[in-house]
C-alpha cells in the first residue's frame, strides 16, 4: 500500500508540474520563448544600431552580414526586429501584469466579500466587457498620445495602460467565480476561526488555491497583450517610430512590399512564434491545472 | 420567459445609460469642440464665438450638455462629420451594407467550415485528420489577423500571377476594379482574399469550439443509449450528438454578432474595402472625434443587445434551462 508513496526517485515535483513536463507541446512552447527571450536579451551584442540609418544598403536581400536584409532606410532588420522585440515582449508582460493584479484584486474582493461590493465591483466589469476593445484601444491613443506624463519610451507606458484597462475584465470573473468557490471550503472556515483578518484570508488562504485558473490566464492576457501591441502600432496608433517593435515594423514593411517583401515576413514570424509559444505555454498550464480536461495536442 | 426577458431587460438599460455616459465622457476630454473651426478663422471676432457657443449650449452645467447629447443620440443624430461636414449617421450608413456583405459571407463560410470538419475532428479524436485540424486550429488562434493578411497579399497577389491574363492572381484592394464594369464576377472576385482573411482565424476559434464541445457530448449517456438500440452511426452523431453540441455554438454566434458591424478593421484596412472599419480607421487618423465615439456608441449598444438575443436564443432552445 505504501509502495507508491516511497517510490526512490528524484524529488517529486508537484502533480500539476509533473503534467505540465509531460506535455511536448507545451516544453517546446517554453524553449521557443526562452530562445527568443535570451536573442532579444542580448540584442546589444549585434554590430548594427537599430535606427543606424545608411542610405547606400537599401532594401537588401538577406545575406551573411544582414541575415534577414536591410529595410528601406538601410537598417539591420535582425537588429531591429531584436530591439523591437523587447518593445513588444516588455509590453506584453508589464500589460499581463497590470491586468492580472487589477482583476485579481477587483475580482477577488467581488467573490470574497459578496453582497452588494459585488454588485458594486461587477457593474464596472460589465461595461467594460461590453465595450470593443479594439476600437477603444484606438480612440484612447488617438486621445492620449503625445500626453507628456505617459509619453515615456515612446509612448511605452501609455500603451502598456490602455492595453491593461481594456484586459482585465476576464481576470476579474475568472478570480471572481474561484473565489466564490474557495471562501466556503473548510479550511478558510478554521482560519477566520482562529481570527485570520479578510485580507490575510485572501492573500494567504484563499489566493493560494486559485493560483492555477490565474496562472492559465496571465499566460492568455500576454498573447493577447502582444496582439494589441502589435495591431495598434501596425495601425500607426502604438508606439511610435522611430522606436521599432514588430507592429511597427510590418507598417513600414506594408509600404515597400513591391519592393522587397520579405521585410513583412520577418516581424509577422516574430509576433507568431511568440504568440503560438505563449498559448502552448498556457494550454499545458490548462491540462496540467485541470485534469479532467485534456486537449489532442502535446501528446 | 416574459419575466426573465423583462428582468434582462431591465439589466441592460443601467449598462447602456453608463456606456452612454463613458463615451460622452470621452467625447468631451477630445481636443476641439464644434466652434473650433471659427476659432482658426481670423475674420470672425472673439465675442461672437462666444455668443454662438452660448446660444449653442456650450456654456451649460455638463449634465444638460449630456442630456441633449443623449437625446440626440436616441434619434439617431450624432452631430456632423468634422472632416465631411455630412451627418454622421449617413457616414455609417454608407458604409454598413459594405461591412455587411464581407462579414456575412466571412461568417457563413466560417460556420460551413467548422462545421463539418469539426465534426469529423470529434468523431475520430486523436486520428491524423484530427491532429492535422487540431494543429492547423491552434495556429489559426495565433497567429496575428492582419499578418496573416500582409501574407495573402505576399502569395496571391505579389507572387502568384493569373495564367490568363498574366496579371495578379487575385485583386488586393476595394470593391471593383476601376476601369471595369461592376459586374458581380468581379465583386466577388475582389472578395476572396478579404473574406480568406477573415475566415482563417474564425474558423480556427469555431473549428476548436465545436470540436470540444461534441467530444464531450459524444461521451454522454444518451449518445450510448443511441447507439445501443441500433441506430445507425450518421443518425447518432448528426441527429443526436450535433444538436445538443451546436447548443453553446448558438452563444458564441450570438456573441460574435457585433463584428458584423466591426469585426473587419484590420481587413477593410488592408484591403481598402468601403466599410465600417475603414471609417474608423480613417477618422481615428484625421481625429474625427463624432464619428469615432458614433462607432463605439452602435457598437456597444449591440455588443449588449446581442448578449441578451444570445441569452434568450440559449433559453428557447434547451428546455432544461428555465428562467423564472
Amino acid at each position: 500500500m505504501t509502495s507508491v508513496a516511497q517510490r526512490p526517485g528524484p524529488p517529486r515535483l508537484p502533480r500539476s508540474a509533473r503534467a505540465f513536463v509531460r506535455n511536448r507541446l507545451a516544453l517546446a512552447g517554453l524553449a521557443t520563448l526562452t530562445l527568443i527571450l535570451l536573442a532579444v536579451t542580448f540584442a546589444h551584442f549585434s554590430p548594427y544600431d537599430p535606427d543606424g540609418i545608411s542610405l547606400r544598403k537599401r532594401f537588401e536581400p538577406p545575406s551573411l552580414s544582414h541575415p534577414f536584409g536591410t529595410d528601406d532606410l538601410g537598417r539591420d532588420v535582425l537588429t531591429r526586429v531584436l530591439f523591437g522585440g523587447r518593445v513588444s515582449l516588455a509590453v506584453g508582460g508589464l500589460a499581463m501584469g497590470l491586468a492580472i493584479a487589477v482583476g485579481t484584486l477587483i475580482g477577488g474582493m467581488a467573490g470574497y466579500f459578496g453582497g452588494w461590493v459585488d454588485s458594486l465591483l461587477m457593474r464596472p466589469t460589465d461595461l467594460f466587457l461590453s465595450l470593443p476593445s479594439l476600437f477603444v484601444l484606438i480612440v484612447l491613443s488617438t486621445l492620449l498620445i503625445g500626453h507628456p506624463l505617459l509619453n515615456a519610451f515612446g509612448g511605452m507606458l501609455l500603451i502598456v495602460v490602455i492595453i491593461a484597462v481594456l484586459s482585465w475584465m476576464t481576470v476579474a470573473r475568472i478570480v471572481r467565480s474561484s473565489f466564490l468557490a474557495i471562501r466556503e471550503r473548510e479550511f478558510v472556515e478554521a482560519a477566520r476561526a482562529y481570527g485570520a483578518r479578510h485580507g490575510r484570508l485572501m492573500a494567504r488562504h484563499i489566493l493560494p488555491n486559485a493560483i492555477g485558473p490565474l496562472l492559465v490566464q496571465a499566460t492568455l492576457q500576454v498573447a493577447v497583450a502582444i496582439i494589441a501591441e502589435s495591431g495598434l502600432s501596425y495601425l500607426g496608433f502604438g508606439i511610435q517610430p522611430p522606436t521599432a517593435t514588430w507592429g511597427n515594423m510590418l507598417k513600414d514593411a506594408q509600404t515597400y512590399m513591391t519592393r522587397q517583401p520579405l521585410l513583412a515576413v520577418f516581424p509577422g514570424l516574430m509576433i507568431f512564434l511568440t504568440v503560438i509559444s505563449v498559448n502552448a505555454i498556457g494550454d499545458g498550464l490548462r491540462d496540467a491545472f485541470d485534469p479532467r480536461r485534456s486537449s489532442s495536442l502535446g501528446r | 420567459m416574459g419575466r426573465y426577458l423583462t428582468r434582462r431587460i431591465l439589466e441592460a438599460l443601467p449598462l447602456l445609460l453608463l456606456l452612454s455616459l463613458l463615451v460622452y465622457a470621452l467625447l468631451q476630454a477630445s481636443p476641439g469642440n464644434p466652434l473650433s473651426q471659427l476659432e482658426r478663422d481670423p475674420t470672425i471676432r472673439p465675442e461672437d464665438i462666444t455668443r454662438r457657443a452660448a446660444e449653442r449650449g456650450l456654456d451649460d452645467p455638463w449634465l444638460v450638455q449630456y442630456g441633449r447629447w443623449a437625446g440626440a443620440v436616441l434619434r439617431g443624430d450624432f452631430g456632423t462629420s468634422l472632416q465631411t461636414g455630412r451627418p454622421v449617421m449617413t457616414e455609417i450608413i454608407d458604409r454598413l451594407p459594405n461591412t455587411a456583405l464581407l462579414v456575412g459571407i466571412a461568417f457563413a463560410v466560417t460556420l460551413l467550415v467548422a462545421i463539418p470538419v469539426g465534426v469529423l475532428s470529434a468523431v475520430r479524436p486523436y486520428s491524423t485528420f484530427d491532429q492535422v485540424v487540431t494543429t492547423l486550429a491552434f495556429m489559426g488562434q495565433s497567429i496575428p489577423i492582419f499578418w496573416f493578411g500582409l501574407l495573402l497579399i505576399l502569395v496571391f497577389y505579389l507572387a502568384l500571377s493569373n495564367p490568363f491574363t498574366g496579371g495578379p492572381l487575385f485583386p488586393a484592394a476595394g470593391m471593383f476594379d476601376i476601369d471595369r464594369e461592376r459586374s458581380l464576377v468581379n465583386r466577388a472576385w475582389h472578395l476572396v482574399l478579404p473574406v480568406t482573411m477573415l475566415t482563417g482565424s474564425w474558423v480556427a476559434w469555431y473549428t476548436r469550439f465545436l470540436r470540444g464541445s461534441m467530444l464531450e457530448t459524444l461521451s454522454q449517456d444518451y449518445v450510448r443509449t443511441a447507439r445501443a438500440k441500433g441506430l445507425p452511426e450518421r443518425a447518432v452523431v448528426y441527429r443526436h450528438a450535433l444538436k445538443n453540441a451546436s447548443l453553446p455554438l448558438v452563444t458564441l454566434i450570438g456573441l460574435d454578432l457585433p463584428m458584423i458591424f466591426s469585426g473587419a478593421l484590420f481587413t477593410e484596412t488592408i484591403f481598402s474595402w468601403p466599410g465600417m472599419g475603414r471609417l474608423f480607421y480613417q477618422s481615428a487618423l484625421r481625429r474625427d472625434y463624432p464619428i469615432l465615439m458614433a462607432v463605439v456608441m452602435l457598437t456597444s449598444a449591440l455588443i449588449v443587445l446581442s448578449n441578451l438575443l444570445a441569452d434568450l436564443a440559449y433559453a428557447y432552445l434547451d428546455p432544461r434551462i428555465r428562467y423564472d
